[in-house]
């Protein structure tokens, strides 16, 4: 079931001197099994709308509905419990939220929470442990001796012990060297690809949107400026030039190989097939 | 002069695992040097024994021609200021001329004089608008250059940034590497910046390489860069620039290696 979104609006401290409009009539279909980024710039609203997917935040006025949950500005509070385990939410630095004396303790924080018996909490450990590129030998150490991109590990670990329809991820590779946020992209890739799970996207790194993402969303004041599969998205950088984000290199290439009077087919998106279609060009070619 | 040296420099944590292995490397003054290479490689240890938060199992560092020890490291550090990756972590006055006063405080600067040096440093990067601001409610590469500033006020020779943009968003990044560039080309400070960003290493003028803590390559960025061997060993990746000029060598154009997409177009002319 995808995702919908009717006419979201949310306001930050309605009635107050500090009354701000964050969302401002949001409607979206959001597909399900598939990967979609969410783009857009520091407060166009991306944070408030993914808190909505399991109602860490609910509509000032409209809806969403998502993993079978309707949440209204009258949804009350117990009834997300249950949508929290469909829709697992990982924020920007996971890592800084660990806070258990070991990783096995950690992990089981959130099973623990939704009434889940130990026995079954551990079965899930470790069929989560590898999926994340960590083995039961780190189960007993503290998630405190671990490297940055370890400790993120062990913090999407635990949301993935929970076995979510939905994951919702916030700049999950923000702060990791090159080879890191790959592997990590590619975890996320493995779950979207093997396990079907529908993934969101919440990112600044156009190259990874570029590699991964089936869709793009881009929210600009708190509206929905564009939706789009992600190679007509990208024949546009002049929507990412408008919210001030740099478009991809490859995209950027095209265009300054466009202006320099070549002709480039818009559906390229591997330099492979770039550069053949540059040599073709080029002066002194026979 | 150097600004820094390091001669035969080893170090371990434990005992046991040697972090660095008799690195030697010079850093001549007025230049901007990036180091790149793994994590565990020994980047962070290096900056660390510099400003002497470690201290080397073997070997000497000199900084600024003087050689690091006890007595002088406090007189050391007044010349070289370093700048941390989380920008969260570095905070410690609750508005901007606070935290840039800290510095200043600890080296007994007359309060009469700290308000100039304050607005003086916040102007350099464009954060003057800002000295009544909270923490909090900057961005992170306003915390950053704000970090930044807090150094600017103690003049120093040499800054070390540790991964100082990895948490920044784009446009955070951005501001902070110009920032960067502009500190080195304008007050000919010595900049030592230690990054997984390579779009960032290659804008420096010597690029360091470190594996396994031994200096494996030191070059200019374009050449250390073509080094296919080492870059595809150490699975570091390439700026985006130079992978494109490897693919169109590939398709049989005639480009040399260069760090930008617009020197790489204007290598190329289109038939008609």
């Amino acid at each position: 079931m995808s995702i919908k979104i009717n006419d979201l609006e949310y306001t930050y401290s309605p009635g107050t001197p500090f009354e701000h409009q964050a969302l401002k009539g949001v409607n979206l279909e959001i597909p399900e099994g598939k990967v979609t980024a969410i783009i857009g710039q520091t407060g166009s609203g991306k944070s408030t709308l993914v808190q909505h997917l399991n109602a860490l935040l609910k509509p000032t006025k409209g809806s969403v509905e998502i993993a079978g949950f309707q949440i209204t500005p009258d949804t009350k509070l117990k009834d997300a419990k249950m949508l929290r385990k469909k829709v697992g939410l990982v924020f920007q630095f996971p890592e800084y939220q660990l806070f258990e004396e070991t990783i096995a303790k950690d992990i089981a924080f959130g099973p623990k929470n939704f009434g889940i018996s130990e026995e079954e909490t551990n079965q899930r450990i470790k069929e989560v442990l590898p999926l994340v590129g960590l083995d039961e030998s780190y189960l007993e150490r503290s998630p405190f001796e671990l490297s940055g991109g370890q400790k993120r590990r062990v913090a999407i670990a635990g949301i993935l012990v929970q076995d979510p329809e939905v994951l919702v991820l916030d700049e999950p590779a923000a702060g990791l060297d090159p080879q890191s946020a790959k592997e990590m992209m590619n975890l996320f890739m493995r779950l979207n690809q093997q396990a079907g799970k529908t993934i969101l996207l919440v990112s600044h790194d156009m190259e990874h949107v570029l590699e991964y993402c089936d869709e793009v969303i881009v929210l600009a004041d708190g509206q929905v400026k564009t939706q789009l599969p992600v190679h007509e998205f990208f024949k546009h950088p002049e929507i990412l030039r408008e919210i001030h984000i740099n478009p991809p290199g490859i995209v950027n290439l095209k265009e300054t190989l466009q202006n320099k009077g070549f002709q480039i087919n818009p559906d390229t998106y591997s330099l492979d097939e770039l550069a053949k279609e540059v040599e073709s060009q080029v002066a002194g070619h026979e | 002069m150097e600004a820094i040296a390091l001669d035969h420099l080893s170090f371990s944590y434990d005992g046991e695992n040697p972090v660095l292995k008799n690195l030697s490397l010079t850093i001549p003054k007025g230049s901007y040097t990036a180091i790149v290479g793994h994590n565990g490689s020994g980047k962070s240890t290096l900056a660390k024994l510099i400003i002497g938060l470690l201290e080397p199992g073997a070997g000497q560092i000199k900084v600024l021609g003087q050689t690091l020890s006890d007595e002088n490291l406090s007189q050391v550090r007044d010349h070289v200021g370093i700048v941390f990756q989380n920008p969260d972590n570095q905070f410690i006055g609750s508005t901007v001329a606070d935290d840039i006063a800290f510095g200043l405080e600890n080296h007994c600067v007359p309060t009469e004089d700290m308000q100039a040096m304050i607005e003086e440093s916040a102007a350099k990067v464009g954060m003057s608008a800002y000295l009544d601001a909270e923490p909090t409610n900057l961005s992170g590469g306003q915390k950053q250059r704000v970090a930044i500033a807090g150094i600017l006020a103690m003049a120093p020779d040499i800054i070390i940034f540790d991964e100082s943009t990895s948490m920044l968003d784009p446009q955070g990044k951005a501001s902070v590497n110009a920032q960067i560039r502009k500190l080195n080309q304008e007050k000919n400070i010595t900049i030592l910046s230690i990054t997984h960003d390579m779009e960032e290493a290659s804008q420096a003028e010597q690029v360091v390489v470190l594996d396994q803590g031994e200096v494996a390559a030191v070059g200019r960025p374009e050449d250390v860069f073509m080094n296919e061997e080492l870059m595809s060993r150490l699975r570091l990746e390439l700026p985006f620039a130079l992978k494109a000029a490897k693919a169109f060598q590939k398709a049989g154009l005639n480009v040399s290696p260069v760090l930008s997409t617009e020197a790489l177009v204007e290598e190329l002319c289109p038939s008609k």
